[in-house]
Formats: C-alpha cells, sequence, structure tokens
C-alpha cells in the first residue's frame, strides 16, 4: 500500500484527520451560558449568606449545589454534545489550568470577602461573589480559548 | 515512540473520517458522527460495523428515556492502528521532504 501511495495523499489524509480533531474540540468548548449560569448562583448564594436568614441559606446552597453540579456534569460528560473529548488532548497543563482558575477564584474571593467584612462593610461576600462573577465572565471565556490552543497543540500534527 | 504502519482498514476516505473523529473523543453518539462527516445513516452504519467487526470501535445501544441512543468508542486496539497509521502518513511525508 505504501508503494502505490504518495506524499501528497499523506499530507491530505494528515489535514482530513487534524480537521476531524478541530470539529470535535469546537463542539466541546465551554458555552458563555455555563459562565453565565455559575456566576449568577455564585452571586445568588452570596446574597443568601449575607441575608443571615436559616430559610434563605439553606435555600441558596441547596440550589448552587444543583445548578453548578448540574450543569458542571452535563458539560463534563459531554450529554447535550453527543461527544465527550479524549483525555489525551486535554492533558495535564490543561487539568492544571482549571484547577489554577478555580483556586485563584476561591482565593481571591475568600480573601476579599473577609477583607471586606473586617472593613465592616455590609454585604461582604455578595459584594466579593460580585467580584468573582466578573472575573468568571472574563476569565472562562479566556481559559475556554487556552484549553483549545492545548487541545490543538496535541493534536495531530500535520 | 509510535512504529509506523499503515493500516489498509483505517485508510478508505470515509472510515479515516470516521476513525480520526472518535480518536479525539472519548466516545461519541452516531448522531454527532453523522452529522459532522455529512453522512446518511446507512452508510455510516455500514462503516462502523466494517470497524467493529475489526475489534477497532464498540458500539453500544441504549436508551435515554424512550429514545434509542447509539455511541461509538475506539477500542485501545483502534487507537493504537490509528496512531501507527498516522505515524506511517508522517514518516512518508518526512521521507519525501528528505530526498
Amino acid at each position: 500500500m505504501t508503494a502505490s501511495m504518495q506524499p501528497n495523499d499523506a499530507v491530505d489524509a494528515l489535514a482530513e484527520i487534524r480537521q476531524r480533531q478541530r470539529q470535535v474540540i469546537n463542539a466541546v468548548r465551554i458555552p458563555l451560558w455555563y459562565w453565565c449560569l455559575v456566576a449568577g448562583s455564585m452571586i445568588g448564594l452570596s446574597a443568601a449568606v449575607d441575608s443571615h436568614r436559616a430559610v434563605a441559606v439553606g435555600l441558596g446552597v441547596t440550589l448552587f449545589v444543583l445548578v453548578v453540579a448540574g450543569a458542571s456534569a452535563w458539560l463534563v460528560f459531554g450529554w447535550y454534545r453527543g461527544a465527550r473529548v479524549h483525555r489525551d488532548l486535554l492533558g495535564s497543563a490543561a487539568a492544571v489550568s482549571i484547577v489554577a482558575f478555580v483556586w485563584l477564584l476561591v482565593g481571591g474571593t475568600l480573601a476579599l470577602a473577609f477583607g471586606l467584612r473586617a472593613a465592616h462593610v455590609t454585604h461582604p461576600a455578595t459584594i466579593a461573589s460580585g467580584g468573582a462573577a466578573l472575573a468568571i465572565l472574563a476569565g472562562g471565556p479566556a481559559l475556554n480559548r487556552r484549553l483549545r490552543r492545548t487541545m490543538l497543540d496535541h493534536g495531530t500534527s500535520d | 515512540m509510535i512504529p509506523a504502519e499503515f493500516d489498509e482498514l483505517i485508510h478508505p476516505p470515509t472510515r479515516l473520517s470516521i476513525v480520526a473523529l472518535l480518536a479525539a473523543t472519548e466516545w461519541a453518539d452516531f448522531k454527532f458522527i453523522r452529522d459532522r462527516l455529512e453522512l446518511s445513516d446507512s452508510a455510516l452504519s455500514k462503516q462502523l460495523t466494517t470497524l467493529a467487526d475489526a475489534g477497532y470501535i464498540t458500539i453500544r445501544k441504549r436508551f435515554v428515556g424512550k429514545l434509542p441512543r447509539t455511541s461509538a468508542k475506539l477500542t485501545r486496539t483502534g487507537r493504537n492502528a490509528f496512531n501507527r497509521h498516522v505515524t506511517a502518513l508522517q514518516a512518508l511525508i518526512t521521507q519525501h521532504d528528505g530526498r
């Protein structure tokens, strides 16, 4: 078979493989609605916490867990997209990026909330999570772009 | 290092596209593959059956609610064959460029 195959055929075949990888990578991108949902849920939870009412806190925590866990599972397992990206495409660098993003958000939000509380500002959790929500809306799509670049780099080279 | 080996089963254009798509996924729905490759149901079924018979993919049928849902996954054998095939393609290009 190799004898009958020309280098141009091989170039075309690799280009086809690359195109199919791109199709999968584009299909599994985290949609903007996910980042909006997480940001909105964080603000909702923090407003409930700042209300200091047990019922509101209980309801806020329950809704937050259900919404964020449900949306995340929907994304991670690829149910709505009809495919799940292969772990080799993502690689460890992508996992580190995701974990770093989450920890930066959590650390930044906690630091801001405690700082505001120490300064006796009212509704410190809501204000801090508002900042976190903005960071999610800005950082989420940026993380998307980084993950996409990583997956393309890990894909078959032309 | 992955050994280079052309795979006659993978190389035909339609099957190469299917395997390339599956290689980028843990699994993919029948509908996902069909729509991305713009194939008819029967054409895709035929190719998937050929790949499954060779042990390159597994086909899973399940129900989501009352709707049947079919998905395909590249097996370890299929993934290894694909990787060897890609290495062979790259080697052919390198060999030609080196002349």
